[in-house]
């Protein structure tokens, strides 16, 4: 195993990243940028559905998922990157196991919610799923903010 | 007061005092800026993609209420923003990517004023699915490309020192 992630710190991407004095600055910038796209949306979207904000139809939202998945692109792009500078460390870090763990739940509560709302699904119900979505999402956020303290 | 005695006074004030001594603190105030700049760019992104028509599926008008969430998660964005100032502002007052990041949100700012005053009422008079005028699409592709910048720079902020 710890062959395995040597050989990801060592190749071509991880070197680079890692080497390069602005590799690792650019991959976090772009990161960000990703992260703004697809969390923007989701937050937008389950603020709606929890009545933060009121006016903008809930399935108006579809519009902007284009945009959220390309930011989700981003920052599977930009995240194996980092991922690829910091493999031997990234990989038994707690936090960021939970952080990936989070993102895969809450991307999964985006897509159930989503589908309950096309459905006319309970609204409370709806609100739940919707809660523990953008609890999911907000816990990513922290979990990978943390990766840099812990 | 010179400039650097009105930086030492930021530094010695309670705030400043409170982001260096309590340990969670930084972290905290970091979170909330995350989570407060992804809230304004997801309001942002309904606004300005409708107007340039990527998204006119969206009514106009119900975008144009996302206003005051944009308003207010900039408004986080500005207070957590001002305890990183006070808790190091030595290192950012003179940091360039910092500068520049506060040159484009002055620059954004002066855009979203433009929307407000040159556009939103023709705006808010759009029928769905009608598509915005030319110097609206401009002011909102401003917008857009302004905060990416304005993110990218608050990132680099460690780097450029």
């Amino acid at each position: 195993m710890d062959d395995f992630l040597l050989s990801i710190e060592e190749s071509a991407l991880g070197v680079y990243i890692q080497e390069d004095p602005w590799g690792f600055a650019i991959a976090l910038s772009v990161h960000a940028v990703g992260m703004a796209m697809a969390l923007g949306v989701v937050m937008l979207v389950n603020f709606r559905i929890l009545g933060v904000v009121k006016q903008v139809p809930v399935l108006s939202h579809t519009a902007l998922f284009g945009t959220a998945w390309l930011g989700f692109i981003i920052n599977l792009l930009s995240g194996i990157a980092l991922y690829a500078s910091h493999a031997t460390e990234y990989t038994y870090q707690w936090v960021f196991i939970l952080k990936l763990t989070l993102l895969a739940i809450g991307g999964y509560l985006m897509k159930l919610t989503m589908e309950a709302v096309a459905a006319n699904g309970p609204a409370g119900k709806i609100q739940l799923m919707s809660f523990f979505c953008i609890s999911c999402w907000i816990g990513a956020v922290i979990t990978g903010r943390l990766m840099a303290y812990f | 007061m010179t400039l650097d005695d009105f930086l030492q006074l930021l530094a010695d004030s309670f705030a400043g005092n409170m982001m260096r001594d309590i340990f969670w603190m930084w972290p905290f105030m970091e979170n909330l800026h995350f989570m407060g700049l992804a809230a304004l760019f997801g309001g942002l992104l309904a606004i300005d993609l409708r107007v340039i028509g990527i998204c006119r599926f969206i009514p106009m008008k119900a975008a144009l209420t996302l206003i005051p969430y944009v308003i207010a998660a900039f408004a986080l964005n500005l207070l957590t923003g001002i305890m990183f100032f006070t808790g190091d502002p030595y290192r950012y007052f003179y940091n360039l990517a910092f500068q520049w990041k506060m040159a484009l949100i002055v620059l954004a700012g002066i855009n979203a004023l433009w929307f407000w005053f040159g556009e939103h009422t023709k705006l808010s008079k759009l029928a769905d699915g009608e598509e915005a005028d030319v110097p609206a699409k401009i002011i909102a592709i401003a917008s857009l490309a302004l905060w990416v910048g304005i993110i990218v720079l608050g990132r680099l902020i460690p780097y450029l020192e």
